[in-house]
């Protein structure tokens, strides 16, 4: 029935909407971003994804970017991992409390967490020195509900508890059954946490241009008024880039789930 | 926070003042239109993403088409912000691809720089959110719900509309089911047992 002749004409003239809707921002940015102008007016070129690296300014923002990605996913992995495996095995009653508190972030606008955690990031500033690198700890926060999520049903996928009794009768501490024993069964989960954090720290823009620390999206939006197509091409960029990664996780994840089930495709 | 809120700017003593500007008129008009502009982009983003993600999930677990719109979704969910404001500019701005391919009127008119314009850029996040956020919740839904409904002759159109939203609403009221297609995947995994093989024959 939901197959019919009638309702695949339906869903394809209404996935070429959304697909016109989707995607044509995106070709206009793609082609923004390479249509030359001023002296290069009426040529194709990639001038200005050179120009990202180039600018030294909007170098530096970018590294600070990609780092500011990377500590944010190991701090979260660190600290959610090994906190919800524990839940899950010792004590499964604050289970409730946990999701709560780390679904929490999601309904409080970022501007009023920015507002109060303002007076928190002086004293930051004071022990850990003024690198934009201490947004991580705020990120982490920013990136809990979704990474909560991906862990979650990715442990609710395998059975914890069997895993973790096995390897505790045959010797293991703590840290190795979490580390080589839970770890491994739930890698999928925990890289699309990773990426999702990835996505929102590369693009997030409030947190950064209030607590007036250089990133990416702060350097993009600050440049945009004298170089539009340079901020324009690192936007585009950012997004193919991400796009990709995730795409490439949903093939990962096809693969490792049906050498769970044990049924090859 | 809160301290901050009833203390006065010079002296540091308590105060009202801060509160009663808030209900000045300049400060009223932000709010209508901010609650105008949540409105319609929560009830646009929520009917537009119930409809992809049931026209996503209709095309079956190994479509290429679904996964690349998930993945996409969840970068476009992610980006609010400075990016959705660029494509804004690309495609509507002065020199802008729709601009030129379309004559001037688009941009003359103004109207993209009002209220009407925010909304469609909203939407441009909105939509990818809800369909991370509706796809679980549709493909969690029971096929015999749509089986019997079909036994009763509803039509796919309100048999998704109907009995699809009542399901979905429990789930997508309590909690943000969120992110990537490695929750889908994990959700897939929590459904009771006997439901795959039930899927895949009503799919046929």
């Amino acid at each position: 029935m939901n197959t019919g002749r009638g309702f695949r004409i339906v869903r394809g003239v209404l996935l070429a909407l959304f697909g016109v809707y989707f995607f044509l921002p995106l070709v206009s940015m793609a082609n923004y971003s390479v249509r030359g102008k001023g002296p290069l007016e009426g040529e194709i070129t990639f001038h200005y994804y050179a120009e990202l690296v180039r600018n030294e300014d909007l170098r530096s923002a970018i590294i600070s970017s990609l780092l500011l990605a990377v500590l944010t996913v190991v701090l979260m992995v660190v600290l959610l991992v090994p906190t919800m495996i524990w839940v899950r095995l010792r004590v499964p009653g604050v289970s409730r409390l946990v999701e709560f508190l780390c679904l929490l972030p999601l309904t409080v606008p970022p501007l009023v967490i920015v507002v109060g955690i303002s007076n928190v990031y002086t004293r930051v500033n004071y022990l850990l020195g003024d690198s934009p690198h201490v947004l991580a700890l705020a990120y982490v926060i920013l990136v809990l509900p979704y990474s909560y999520r991906s862990i979650d049903s990715a442990l609710r996928a395998i059975d914890v508890t069997t895993l973790a009794e096995a390897a505790r009768s045959l010797g293991a501490g703590w840290l190795t059954v979490i580390t080589r024993v839970v770890m491994p069964n739930i890698v999928s989960g925990v890289l699309g946490a990773a990426f999702i954090a990835i996505a929102l720290v590369l693009g997030e823009y409030v947190f950064a241009s209030l607590l007036h620390y250089d990133t990416m999206p702060v350097a993009l939006a600050a440049i945009y008024k004298s170089e539009t197509s340079t901020a324009i091409a690192g936007a585009f960029a950012s997004i193919v880039l991400i796009s990709l990664l995730l795409l490439a996780l949903s093939y990962f994840n096809r693969h490792k789930s049906t050498d769970l089930a044990g049924v090859s495709e | 926070m809160i301290i901050g809120a009833f203390q006065d700017g010079e002296t540091g003593g308590f105060t009202m003042g801060n509160i009663e500007a808030l209900r000045s008129p300049a400060a009223l008009d932000t709010l209508r239109k901010s609650v105008l502009l949540a409105g319609s982009t929560a009830l646009l983003g929520g009917v537009l993403g119930a409809v992809l993600s049931y026209l996503i999930v209709s095309l079956g677990e190994r479509s290429v088409l679904r996964r690349a719109t998930l993945s996409l979704a969840g970068v476009l969910a992610q980006f609010g912000g400075v990016t959705p404001a660029f494509a804004r500019i690309s495609l509507l701005g002065f020199s802008g691809l729709l601009t030129e391919a379309l004559g001037g009127w688009v941009y003359g008119s103004g109207w993209l720089y009002g209220l009407n314009g925010l909304i469609v850029v909203y939407t441009y996040f909105q939509v990818p959110l809800m369909v991370i956020v509706f796809t679980p919740a549709i493909e969690g839904l029971r096929p015999q719900l749509r089986e019997a409904a079909v036994n009763l002759g509803a039509t796919p159109c309100s048999t998704g509309g109907w009995s699809g939203s009542r399901c979905s609403r429990r789930r997508s009221s309590g909690r943000c089911c969120c992110c990537s297609p490695t929750c889908v995947r994990g959700l897939r995994h929590g459904r009771r047992p006997g439901q795959p093989g039930a899927t895949r024959s009503s799919r046929c």
